[in-house]
């Protein structure tokens, strides 16, 4: 049989092996730091550890985790990151708001807004296949989104109100907010495609070596496609919790949160050399990013500080990745 | 004379043409920009746009990208705004230093540990940000004394002095480019990095040399503006980031390294600034500049992957 045959049809290893290397090593690290976080912030701050503010912050890192989980399919496959992020969650929250604001039902709403977003990611995927800069690429099509959304809004709001929407945005379902279940939902479903399932096998391969496995059979525009299509479906998902949320969209929404989403990425270790990683750690990327966010909120530190200490964190963890994936070779 | 003539002309033709029809289009669409006037407001986008695109281009001829630029600018605002009172040319001396020792730390980074640019300076660009920002207070701050500011919107004939800089600069860069063992280093880095290592090309200076460049030109970019303006707020610049990249690529620099000159970039920035000026006078907002701007990028990295490939397809076939 052929080679491509032969990886396909090669015996995948057992699920616990093969669940324990989604979380692997890096995992620890990151425990440790949450662990240290809690413990600071427990001893400096009172309000840190309290039942309320805990689920604060998991609410408050909903919306950059699941972008960023969205963003680790890409970041896992080789393509680096996207720039477009904002942009794209702000879409599909004022496509969201739209539709909903005209009277349809939310669920037909949300799956308009995802569908809007994850084509123009697919669009996106169909360029970097052809083998386009994906930065480059990311950064052009967010400023034309931006253009659009404001050439079509003009600064205006647009606000819906749904009973519907209000009472799920607002459910505590054993007391955790519903945004969260939505992101636990969609971080498993993500880390689950990326670790059990042979696609996501292959997209994990196409990043650790294109060349390699262009070679194996593994088709890299397939990849490229599945990949920006699976962000799109992330960020259209987070943009429709985002307006969801506050009852209306406008153009200037999520300011940061491109970097935010980044940032959660490469803190979760994701490595931008591609085929490491997992989407499980762009979520606690995310979380740990908020948690310590929080905290120096918090203690009333201004937004510069904070954007300092943020950027310190993607150099350290950067640096960190780097440096332990050459100590590995 | 003829041979050369030819040779440039096929080089930057495309360019040229796309220049010519921005600038007759807005030298028709209004009265202030034409003849001389319109030679003196695209010279004046050097200033700022032209330092920008020196700074990005060079980095991406050694085959890196720096994202950190336009923070770099900030930072380089803001501290020519606070140190004002030592007055014009040591502040704005100050704030150009501050970006080349950052750049140059970024550089030795990058270079030492072998890793990617871009992951790099996002973290900078984060943090540089925050540094600004904490910096100036969180505030827009102004100079003490607007004076300050006035030799700098003297008017020499088509020139300024700070497009005068920026066009010094262009010309500094491009000798060392074109005509240095140092620049060549930065062209076989962008362009065969692995062959020039291998041929004894230094792995650290030509990567150092960059970004020190680029963190150069940003400083010396907002320190100017902010002179000029008399204050800066910090993120001010961000936009320039990307406008600084797709000046230096609509001029022909190459995204993959090692390829085009610092004429490509002087084209590429004369073309967005005439752009950008026919857009004001239309009256189009903020957004719009940023749309065409965004459309621009991707017809221009199209095109060049596209020309590439058949380029390569061409080269392929003759054998």
């Amino acid at each position: 049989m052929s080679a491509a045959e032969a990886v396909a049809a090669a015996p995948s290893p057992p699920l616990a092996q093969r669940l324990r290397r989604a979380a692997a090593e890096p995992m620890l690290i990151l425990a440790v730091v949450f662990v240290v976080i809690l413990l600071v912030g427990g001893l400096t701050t009172p309000s840190f550890l309290t039942l309320d503010n805990l689920v604060a912050i998991l609410r408050v890192s909903s919306i950059v985790g699941i972008s960023a989980v969205g963003m680790s399919t890409i970041t896992i496959g080789g393509f680096f990151i996207s720039l477009s992020a904002q942009e794209c969650v702000t879409l599909a929250a004022v496509v969201f708001s739209f539709v909903v604001s005209r009277e349809y039902s939310p669920l037909l709403a949300a799956l308009a807004a995802c569908l809007v977003v994850t084509i123009i990611n697919v669009l996106q995927g169909v360029v970097v296949a052809a083998g386009l800069n994906p930065i480059i690429a990311s950064l052009a099509v967010g400023t034309l989104i931006y253009g659009v959304v404001q050439a079509a809004l003009q600064g205006a709001v647009v606000a819906f109100s749904s009973p519907s929407v209000d009472s799920f945005i607002q459910a505590t379902p054993f007391g955790v907010p519903a945004p969260v279940i939505v992101f636990l939902l969609i971080t498993t479903v993500w880390t689950v495609f990326m670790s059990l399932t042979r696609p996501g096998r292959r997209i994990r391969l196409y990043g650790a070596n294109p060349a390699t496995a262009r070679l194996s059979g593994v088709n890299g525009a397939a990849v490229a496609l599945l990949v920006f299509a699976s962000m799109g479906v992330a960020l259209g998902l987070a943009g429709v919790l985002a307006a969801a949320a506050v009852g209306q969209a406008t153009g200037l929404m999520l300011p940061d949160l491109t970097m935010s989403v980044v940032a959660a990425v490469l803190v979760g270790g994701v490595s931008l050399a591609g085929g490491v990683g997992s989407p499980v750690r762009a979520a606690v990327g995310a979380v740990l990013v908020a948690s310590i966010d929080n905290l120096m909120l918090l203690n009333q530190f201004s937004f510069g500080v904070r954007q300092i200490v943020a950027g310190a964190l993607i150099v350290v963890s950067v640096l960190t990745v780097h440096l332990a994936q050459k100590v590995g070779k | 004379m003829m041979r050369s003539l030819q040779l440039f002309l096929r080089e930057h033709g495309l360019s040229l043409t796309l220049l010519a029809a921005v600038w007759i289009a807005c030298a028709v669409a209004t009265t202030t920009f034409r003849g001389t006037a319109g030679v003196y407001t695209v010279l004046l986008g050097f200033s700022v746009l032209g330092l920008f695109a020196l700074g990005s281009s060079v980095t991406m001829i050694a085959g890196e990208l720096d994202l950190s630029i336009a923070a770099l600018a900030s930072v380089g605002g803001v501290v020519t705004i606070i140190a004002s009172p030592a007055g014009l040319f040591a502040s704005i001396a100050l704030g150009a230093v501050v970006g080349a020792l950052y750049g140059a730390l970024q550089g030795w980074i990058i270079a030492r540990l072998q890793i990617n640019s871009l992951v790099a300076t996002v973290g900078s660009m984060v943090l540089l940000g925050g540094v600004a920002f904490v910096m100036s207070g969180g505030a827009p701050i102004s100079v003490s004394d607007f004076s300050i500011g006035l030799p700098l919107i003297a008017r020499w004939g088509v020139l300024a002095p700070d497009s005068a800089l920026a066009l010094l600069c262009f010309l500094i860069a491009g000798a060392y480019l074109g005509s240095t063992r140092f620049g060549r280093e930065i062209y076989a880095v962008g362009g065969a990095r692995a062959e020039a290592f291998a041929a004894g090309v230094p792995k650290m200076r030509p990567i150092i040399t960059a970004f020190a460049w680029s963190g150069f030109c940003g400083g010396l970019a907002g320190g100017m503006a902010a002179i000029k303006s008399g204050g800066v707020q910090a993120g001010a610049y961000d936009v320039m980031l990307l406008q600084g990249i797709v000046a230096s690529l609509i001029g022909g620099i190459s995204l993959y390294g090692g390829r085009g000159t610092l004429v490509h970039v002087a084209i590429g920035v004369a073309i967005l600034t005439a752009l950008n000026a026919a857009l004001s006078i239309a009256g189009a907002q903020d957004y719009v500049i940023q749309l065409v701007t965004g459309a621009l990028l991707l017809i221009v990295i199209t095109l060049e992957y596209f020309v590439l490939k058949r380029g390569r397809q061409r080269l392929v076939a003759a054998h």
